[in-house]
């Protein structure tokens, strides 16, 4: 037996206007409004709505056989809030169907699990509370940006009450290992972390639409029997990937929302496979037994590490920078709270993504999702928003040096 | 007297110290009686004379020389354009589908893309027909694109060639000059009745590189305009930096030196000094100098605005505290004169013309950013000392206005065509 457990990352970063040198100390206007309403408007149209309503009718034909996962950011629910309010609705009508969960992650997308353990529970505790009150269920499943993981994180997740962690299933950490069975993640007692079979997952969100691929074109009855045919350990065939894949970075046209409509049928034709989601895992057996996970994992690019987000001087030194002046704004905050909000959506992972140079198989990547025309204008206009940031932190705190200070703001624990 | 002067570029649209030149340069003739036929390339719009308009008035010149010429020069004739608060002062376009300087595009650094040479052959039949359809007693052509115009102007015109150097290609690529721009230098430099220079840096250049001969050079510094105070105030009153701003703003390429500029910034960032940098410009070595700022633990102390152009330099201007041309070497650097008329402390580099003209700096030797991070420290924590050096430096720069340089100019006008 194996299950088929799909979750789809549903993200949008507050993408940042172009800000100069001449706008530091002028505005505080750091985000494009515009543009972001423009994107937000665009992938309702193309990727959301239709594959909402795809998903919804799926699990309506298949009562209940048919389920699937998906982690909503923070900052990809404050904008369908601003700008598109029906998202928003017709994701509340698929948790209503209880064929649905929705997975806890960073609220504003961020990498502080590796930075800022502080700012990384507050991140999570904010999450929980908003998925509890939006789909009326609090998570169980915990999948961090990006899918990084090491130890340490893992830890910590366990910590926070959490039983379930996804995971990349990378070479480096599975060896020969299969990525099918439940691990658990050295260092923690309960916690399930299920692994993601990047070859099926790439499958259908990088290879779908790829000509030149041996296998193109792809059909659900031949993925169908690819995932019946994996063998040895393990129960969980997990299928993780962008929600945007289906309409966006695959267009309609190239048929993934029809191969989308015929997978569950496909896929429930086979006796041995079924659909689950990560929290059926929850009290599962360590099929697998423990997993070392010395160093960061994540599911980007061919390397499978921080090098998307950290691999250059440019993103080090905007990460140290932005990293190292949370202290300050969280003081400057008690006065000015607008500050914190915009230093949280400073906090998500894309803009350091934007910043990757990395010019080799994966440059197209970075250059598809960047709105910059090169990583060093990504760089700069970052650091002239940090620079006004911290300057109306600091005039803040100096108009409110008599107010008090709780102690555990004024040094928070540096997680690195 | 009334000149016929070729130009590559013209502000606003302009990309180094050349259309500023040649602007001023007219503003000078002016004042000595001299009337400009100004030609560029191309009128990309917005190209104006002072606070003057713009007007299309010599539309009877471009239609005389699109009559002249033969059926494929015709589509060159672009509008003319008079100017009328400097009087006799006209602008005619020529219609050019390239950026105008050398180091604007990718086309000649790597690619030695042939467009701009054609280009430049094109400007050349433009010249030609012009000359034949206009009066006028001299001849001027600024650097090695206009040269060629200038002689095929005097073959037709029979009228005396003044060339002007503003840079010579042995500043631009010190290490590989390209052979072919060198080569018209040369025939620059033997041909042309007169060349001016913009410093005895660049006739002593012009004489190991060319051999020219003594008699024949001039040199003509440039100069610059008095600042316009209100909006420069203005922009001051709202700069929102408590530290000084050290500015570099020039191209990005090895010639100007930003790599000097960037270690000695983090000297003074390791040293703790505070203070703030600003790298304007655009070149070749720009992502390398964002990337190296990053190593080098720039990042908070380092902004880079890109190429600016119109108001946006005199505004990058009001924002500064010092002025750091690093040039490792420069026919002149007229940007240190236009920070200097805004009462900026200037640092720059001994290897340039202009240094030859000022007192009221701080010079250095290229390449020694230990140096000039002593200099830029001892500003930068003594604001009594910059803002005495910068009320010195405003006073010399005002005595050097283009009427100076015009005056000498018009002199050799006449001694060419006494």
């Amino acid at each position: 037996m194996k299950e088929i457990v799909f979750y789809f990352q549903v993200h949008q970063p507050f993408r940042l206007r172009r800000y100069s040198l001449f706008d530091i100390g002028n505005h505080g206007r750091y985000f494009d409004d515009a543009e972001n309403a423009r994107i937000l408007r665009r992938i309702a149209e193309r990727c959301y709505l239709p594959m909402n309503a795809l998903i919804g009718r799926l699990i309506q034909r298949h009562e209940g056989e048919f389920r699937c996962a998906y982690s909503i950011s923070g900052a990809a629910l404050e904008q369908f809030e601003l700008w598109t309010p029906e998202v928003l609705e017709s994701f509340r009508e698929l948790a209503a169907t209880g064929c649905v969960e929705f997975l806890c992650e960073t609220s504003m997308h961020s990498l502080s699990g590796l930075f800022d353990e502080q700012e990384f529970v507050t991140q999570v505790e904010e999450q929980r509370e908003r998925i509890t009150r939006l789909f009326g269920a609090e998570p169980v499943t915990f999948r961090n940006t990006e899918l990084v993981i090491d130890e340490r994180v893992a830890a910590l997740v366990e910590e926070l009450g959490f039983r379930v962690l996804l995971g990349e299933g990378a070479d480096h950490l599975l060896g020969t290992r299969s990525p099918h069975p439940v691990y658990r993640p050295r260092g923690t007692r309960e916690l399930r972390l299920l692994l993601r079979d990047y070859k099926l997952s790439d499958d259908i969100a990088f290879r779908f639409s790829n000509r030149t691929w041996h296998e193109y074109p792809l059909t659900a009855d031949r993925f169908a029997r690819w995932a019946a045919a994996a063998q040895g350990p393990g129960r969980c065939i997990g299928l993780f990937m962008d929600y945007e894949t289906f309409g966006e970075h695959q267009w309609a046209d190239t048929g993934i929302f029809q191969f989308m409509e015929h997978l569950p049928r496909e896929i429930l034709a086979h006796p041995q496979l079924s659909f689950a989601t990560p929290a059926d895992f929850a009290f599962d057996p360590f099929e697998g037994g423990e997993l070392a996970i010395p160093r960061p994992t994540s599911w980007a690019d061919a390397e499978r590490d921080l090098s998307a987000w950290q691999g250059n001087a440019m993103q080090k030194a905007a990460s140290e920078a932005f990293w190292s002046s949370r202290e300050k704004v969280l003081r400057a905050a008690e006065s000015d709270p607008e500050l914190l909000s915009a230093w949280r959506r400073l906090s998500t992972s894309d803009h350091f993504y934007y910043m990757c140079t990395k010019y080799f198989s994966d440059g197209d990547v970075h250059k598809y999702f960047s709105p910059y025309p090169t990583p060093h204008d990504a760089f700069l206009c970052f650091m002239n928003v940090l620079d006004d940031l911290s300057r109306r932190a600091e005039a803040a705190m100096t108009s409110s040096v008599s107010s008090p200070i709780a102690p555990s703001l004024i040094a928070p624990r540096k997680a690195r | 007297m009334k000149v016929l002067m070729l130009g590559w570029e013209f502000p606003p649209h302009k990309s180094g110290g050349l259309g500023t030149a040649c602007e001023g340069l007219t503003r000078g003739l002016a004042e000595h009686s001299v009337e400009v036929l100004m030609v560029v390339p191309r009128l990309v719009g917005g190209e104006q004379v002072a606070s003057g308009r713009m007007l299309e008035a010599a539309r009877a010149l471009s239609a005389a020389a699109a009559a002249q010429s033969s059926a494929a020069e015709r589509e060159i004739a672009g509008p003319v354009v008079a100017n009328t608060e400097i009087r006799g002062l006209e602008i005619v376009g020529v219609a050019s589908p390239l950026r105008p300087y050398l180091d604007a595009g990718t086309e000649l650094r790597g690619g030695y893309g042939p467009d701009l040479f054609r280009e430049v052959e094109r400007y050349a039949q433009a010249a030609g027909s012009i000359a034949a359809a206009e009066r006028f007693d001299v001849i001027h052509a600024h650097d090695w694109m206009t040269l060629d115009a200038g002689l095929r102007a005097r073959e037709r015109s029979g009228k005396p060639l003044v060339w002007h150097v503003h840079a010579s290609e042995h500043d631009r690529n010190r290490d590989a000059p390209d052979a072919r721009i060198a080569a018209i230098e040369q025939r620059g430099v033997e041909q042309a009745d007169r060349v001016v220079c913009v410093s005895h840096y660049t006739a002593t250049k012009l004489r190991e590189h060319y051999d020219a001969a003594p008699e024949r050079l001039r040199v003509v510094h440039n100069a610059t305009q008095p600042a316009r105070d209100r909006r420069v105030r203005a922009w001051r009153a709202r700069r929102p930096f408590a530290e000084p701003l050290a500015l570099f703003m020039g191209r990005v390429t090895s010639q100007k030196g930003p790599d000097v500029f960037l270690d000695a910034a983090a000297r003074l960032v390791r040293a703790g000094t505070p203070i703030k940098f600003a790298l304007a410009g655009d070149g070749d070595l720009w992502s390398g100098c964002v990337e190296r700022a990053a190593e080098l633990g720039l990042a908070r102390h380092m902004y880079f605005p890109g190429f600016l152009q119109g108001d946006a330099v005199t505004r990058m201007h009001a924002l500064a505290d010092l002025f750091v041309m690093p040039s490792v070497s420069e026919p002149f650097g007229i940007a240190p004169l236009e920070a200097m008329s805004l009462g900026t402390p200037v640092l720059l580099t001994r290897q340039s013309g202009v240094s030859e003209l000022v007192d009221s700096v701080i010079k250095f030797d290229a390449g020694d950013s230990a140096g000039l991070a002593q200099a830029m420290q001892a500003l930068a924590e003594d604001p009594f000392l910059r803002s005495w050096l910068g009320a010195r430096g405003r006073e010399e720069a005002q005595r050097l206005r283009w009427g100076g340089a015009g005056a000498k100019v018009a002199d050799l006008y006449r001694e060419l065509t006494a």
